[in-house]
């Protein structure tokens, strides 16, 4: 199993992370997504390993990361 | 600079008209009304507490039908023109308060009333014509029974005028269906709460307007630098609605478990991309609409033919917002998106509101699906789930009140206790208006919403957990009064409660200006906005507690129509957790459903035991004058 994270943006957030791109495991969600400077003020909802998480939750090795933007309204 | 006499942003006038007697009086309120309320909610709210007897029928000649832009309505600040509309709801028996967007709250407003209320019933139908200086009640017996696109073309050849803005009825406010809209500009839906039917009640087809008296503003300069700063901004701050749209939803929500699928039962839709905001734009989309003063342009215009002509859906209709795409769409489990487009057009042509038609034919499906309900009770009606046509012919039906419409036309709570045999499980309502397209499962506070809601089951006036979960603007507005890191959108804290307590006040503040919600606008914006208007200086503190005002004063006008605690209730369906999905896991407990119902009224200043509004909080928030004489309890 690969020892990184595995992180890619959804839907509109893919203009400020076009690929996919990898980063080092043991961080929180919060600190991936400040540490990538998407851009973006909007909010942002995280899915790890497709279960919706917090952004404090602590990224392991080989966990996928996506971002999707939160949306309400209608 | 403060404007002598009037306010600045208003006329300081209300408009009164009794289709009983054909009576017109104009009302010049006390300044304070409008200092304190703004308009909208607010304003409703005060004058159904003032003017309509306790107990009065909703669908009866008693009920008050209002009409009421806000105050920034008028200005050229983006996201102001709207209007709301209220009256007692014949849905909910309480609070019935909806807002609209697109063209007729302006050109209302220029026809130099702050708001109109319609009173009685007229013998036969008619309609209202409201010009400078003219107020006449018209026979419409040639409109009944037409569609709303052709009203209003009928309307403008008529009166001579193509420029003339229409607020109407179709087939379904005419048949008294509990949750039908009134519609505006042909395809704006003021949908919620069944203003439809209480307008049908009056025999009052349409209200079409023009005008050109347009309110002063106290400091222009003022409001032109909240303008420009939105000017700057909304194209980064508010992308989301700028590219798309809410249709952008039915994929995000999806992604994250948010989406309900088969009446919230299951934890994802698979087929959701065929429904999807990107396919729509990809194949049927032909272009993208607007409100008065809106840069945004969030609405969708599609126009589509299927080799078949089954779904031929015209574009003066519009086309579906993210609401519709769910209810008609994944909530049914139905994956096609011309069927569900052509449910939109019906909805807009016969006045429908799309949310609760959804949320009643998948009830129905599920009570065909367990057994509960058989072709002997709906006259051969036997929708099932994923079936586009049923969706189509349930549409029909209702509108019409034929057959077993006439059951579904009541709402699902109605139709529940009818049908019996343990259906009011799984009829997904709050005070009897069906649950709109947002999981509490993934937005717990949210949930909570929909149980404290004045009028019922609502997820604009409220808040989307998922807005806090991440820095950004959102959480940056609520630090200016209360300081609050990124929150779980799926627990439940003192931090969270802290934060829905602010943010409905700001939401409720929204519909009494009657302001639309998916700017990205900061508290001082609109304080400074609401200052350069009416020459009042309103504080941040000062906006939210107009906010606060409305929230307490639709509880007094619930309570007062028989309304207890009892009825801010979530439908345990939606408080489970799924096994498997996004969301697997996540559930709302009762005991903490109930730790955050009784410190929102704490914060709200609230009886703990009944959920009564306190005496000291009233004086507090300046409504113990306003509400004097009014016969209301001090305490329950």
């Amino acid at each position: 199993m690969s020892q990184e994270v595995k992180v890619m943006a959804l839907g509109f957030l893919k203009a400020y992370l076009p690929e996919e791109t990898t980063v080092a495991p043991n961080q929180t969600v919060g600190q991936v997504v400040e540490g990538l400077r998407l851009g973006t003020s909007e909010p942002i909802l995280a899915v790890v390993n497709g279960r919706v998480v917090d952004w404090n939750y602590k990224l392991a090795p080989g966990d996928k990361l996506e971002l999707v933007q939160g949306i309400g309204g209608g | 600079m403060t404007l002598s006499g009037t306010l600045g942003g208003n006329h300081g006038k209300i408009l009164h008209v009794n289709l009983t007697t054909g009576a017109i009086e104009i009302e010049t309120p006390d300044q304070e009304i409008y200092r304190k309320l703004v308009g909208g909610r607010g304003l409703v709210a005060y004058l159904l507490l003032r003017d309509l007897p306790q107990g009065a029928d909703p669908l009866g000649p008693e009920n008050l039908l209002i009409f009421a832009p806000g105050v920034l309505q008028g200005t050229n600040i983006p996201g102001v023109g709207r209007h709301g509309v209220g009256a007692k709801s014949p849905l909910t028996g309480g609070l019935g308060s909806s807002e609209v967007g697109g063209w007729w709250g302006y050109e209302f407003k220029r026809t130099g009333y702050d708001a109109l209320v319609v009173h009685g019933r007229a013998d036969e139908p008619v309609y209202l014509w409201i010009t400078d200086g003219l107020v006449e009640v018209r026979p419409a017996g040639h409109l009944w029974g037409q569609e709303t696109a052709e009203v209003q073309a009928t309307l403008q050849v008529e009166l001579g005028d193509d420029k003339i803005k229409v607020a109407q009825i179709g087939l379904a406010g005419e048949n008294l269906v509990r949750f039908s809209a009134i519609m505006n500009d042909v395809n704006r839906a003021a949908g919620r709460n069944g203003m439809g039917a209480v307008m049908g009640s009056k025999n009052l087809k349409a209200i079409a307007v023009r005008g050109k008296h347009t309110p002063k503003i106290a400091d222009k300069k003022r409001v032109t630098g909240v303008s420009k700063w939105l000017g700057q901004n909304y194209q980064e701050k508010a992308a989301v609605y700028v590219k798309m749209g809410t249709p952008i939803g039915v994929m995000n929500l999806g992604k994250t478990g948010g989406l309900p699928t088969a009446a919230f039962q299951q934890p994802q839709f698979e087929n959701r991309e065929r429904i999807s905001g990107q396919v729509m734009h990809e194949t049927i989309l032909t272009g993208r609409d607007t409100c008065m003063v809106c840069p945004i342009q969030c609405k969708q215009v599609v126009e589509y033919e299927d080799p078949g002509g089954k779904y031929k859906v015209d574009p003066v209709y519009g086309g579906p917002e993210y609401e519709t795409l769910a209810a008609f769409g994944s909530n049914c489990c139905v994956d096609e998106l011309g069927a569900v487009a052509k449910a939109n057009e019906r909805c807009a042509a016969y006045g429908l509101d799309t949310i609760s038609t959804g949320v009643v034919l998948a009830f129905v499906m599920e009570c065909v699906d367990r057994g509960l309900l058989t072709g002997a009770d709906t006259g051969g009606y036997l929708p099932r789930w994923g079936d586009p046509a049923a969706i189509l012919e349930g549409i029909e039906l209702i509108a019409r009140r034929q057959g077993f419409g006439a059951k579904m036309a009541g709402g699902v709570k109605r139709l529940a206790a009818e049908i019996g045999q343990g259906a009011e499980a799984f009829a997904l309502h709050a005070k009897g208006q069906e649950i709109p397209m947002h999981e509490p499962r993934l937005k717990v506070a949210l949930g909570l919403g929909y149980a404290v809601a004045p009028v019922g089951a609502d997820h604009m006036m409220n808040i989307h957990d998922t807005f806090y979960a991440s820095p950004g603007d959102n959480l940056e507005r609520v630090n200016s009064v209360y300081q609050v890191g990124p929150l779980s959108p799926r627990e439940f804290s003192e931090e969270k409660m802290q934060l829905f307590y602010y943010e409905l006040n700001w939401k409720h503040f929204l519909d009494c200006g009657v302001i639309c919600m998916f700017y990205p606008y900061r508290y001082e914006h609109l304080a400074e906005a609401l200052s350069g208007t009416t020459g009042i200086e309103y504080s941040v503190e000062d906006i939210l507690t107009v906010g606060e005002r409305a929230q307490t004063l639709s509880r007094l006008f619930n309570y007062r129509e028989g309304f207890t605690k009892e009825d801010d209730h979530l439908p345990g369906r939606v408080m489970k957790a799924f096994e498997t999905g996004p969301l697997a896991g996540v559930e709302i407990t009762p005991e903490a459903f109930d730790w955050a119902l009784h410190r929102y009224y704490e914060l709200m200043g609230w009886d703990r035991q009944t959920g009564y509004p306190q005496p000291e909080r009233l004086e507090a928030l300046g409504l113990a004058e306003l509400l004097a004489g009014l016969g209301l309890p001090q305490s329950m």
